[in-house]
């Protein structure tokens, strides 16, 4: 199974029997629970002078000097830190509005040559914790055009998480500043990314406090297999893929090194 | 002005005027406002929804007459402006939809580009058209080892 965080608790939770009361595997009940996303901040710095500007692979340069715990900055975990390229000219000229940077009249055209060419920046992906309120659930009202349940979201964003983004933001403004920026814009959390879906049918060794085991077989379904963000424990501080990738790979090895016994 | 899309012409003309108060032509740099028709018929076929889109020019006629008596653009520039601006703030969710279409028509727009330095074109690898039946750009990736693990 692989329909990632939100899609496989929903599928799971639709799948009550008779034998599966809760929905299927989750005699643990933390089917759905302890959703996790990324709480992204990005920070901006704008410059006198002409950059590399929109030129340039998008991601260039990674820091996790704030990425483990310290726990003098008031949150536990960390982020990583993306420095990026400067922006294109659409994108330049949605953040310069959304910022207040670019006006709308006269003066847009000086306004806007004032940012493009001349802005960049990195986001800080934060990594979320798990916690069991926040979750996927069925929406007892809505359903998909099959007369599915569709799944209800209920999360709220963790002081913790709030406190590591601001760390984020007053660190990443300190590091443009020195770097020469004029003027630094910041948003967090972003409202356009960081929904990577991780956390609702969590890996461990007791079934009591997870869903599926330590090579990912559902501890009460044996034929059901779960390789997608769903099984992550945390949320790490790094986008999902390589690592959901990894775990595919992984999980596949153990069914193969296994298929004597793999249904015991 | 040829109108591909379902916009009527007073449709059109209140976008036109509207588009060149949020961007309006630059004498100093060489570039035309984004009421320029050209400008405006891609704004108008980048809408998503084109009924969303007549229902914001719909909000913002329907304002221009209330408050000054004239559909939008038929109003002077300062009650254009005037009405612009109180349209972001009464109807932002249009006006902001409006401003999104804009901006991704006038900073793809040739004239724009060349004013910015640069050509209509993906920048990377290069965004040249290459050769009927020319693969050599694909040569490095048949040199490159391979990226996946064979299955047994």
């Amino acid at each position: 199974m692989a329909s990632n965080g939100i899609g496989t608790p929903r599928l799971l939770l639709n799948s009550k029997s008779a034998q599966f009361p809760d929905g299927l595997a989750n005699s643990s009940g933390l089917v759905g629970k302890n959703l996790m996303f990324h709480p992204y901040a990005m920070i901006q710095g704008i410059f006198d002078e002409e950059l590399d500007g929109y030129e340039g692979p998008h991601k260039a340069i990674r820091s996790q000097e704030f990425y483990e715990t310290d726990p003098d900055r008031g949150f536990v975990r960390g982020y990583t830190l993306e420095i990026q390229r400067g922006m294109a000219p659409v994108r330049t000229a949605m953040t310069g509005l959304r910022h207040r940077r670019i006006r709308w009249g006269e003066s847009h055209h000086d306004d806007y040559r004032r940012m493009f060419k001349r802005t960049t920046g990195m986001v800080a992906v934060c990594e979320d914790l798990p916690e069991l309120h926040n979750q996927v659930t069925l929406d007892p009202d809505l359903r998909d055009s099959d007369g599915i349940p569709a799944p209800k979201i209920d999360y709220t964003l963790s002081d913790n998480s709030k406190r590591m983004m601001e760390h984020a933001v007053e660190k990443a403004s300190e590091i443009l500043k020195a770097a020469g920026a004029v003027d630094v814009l910041s948003e967090a959390p972003i409202t356009y990314g960081g929904w990577h879906l991780m956390g609702t049918a969590r890996m461990g060794r007791d079934p009591a406090n997870s869903v599926v085991n330590e090579w990912g077989r559902s501890h009460d379904v044996k034929n059901l297999f779960i390789v997608d963000g769903s099984i992550f424990t945390t949320s790490a501080g790094v986008n999902p893929t390589n690592t959901i990738q990894a775990l595919a790979l992984y999980v596949a090895d153990q069914m193969k090194n296994r298929l004597a016994t793999l249904f015991d | 002005m040829t109108n591909p899309i379902a916009l009527t012409h007073d449709e059109m003309q209140t976008l036109a005027a509207l588009a060149n108060i949020i961007i309006p032509p630059s004498e100093a740099y060489g570039v035309p406002g984004a009421g320029d028709p050209e400008i405006c018929l891609s704004i108008a076929a980048g809408a998503r929804k084109t009924e969303r889109l007549q229902q914001a020019i719909g909000e913002l006629n329907a304002l221009a007459e209330t408050t000054r008596g004239a559909p939008f653009a038929e109003l002077d520039s300062n009650k254009r402006a005037a009405t612009a601006e109180q349209f972001q703030h009464d109807h932002a969710g249009s006006a902001n939809m409006i401003e999104a279409l804009t901006m991704q028509a006038y900073y793809r727009d040739r004239r724009v580009m060349a004013s910015l330095g640069m050509e209509p074109r993906p920048p990377f690898p290069e965004g040249y058209r290459p050769p009927e039946g020319d693969w050599s750009l694909l040569e490095p990736v048949r040199r490159r080892a391979p990226l996946f693990r064979k299955a047994d």
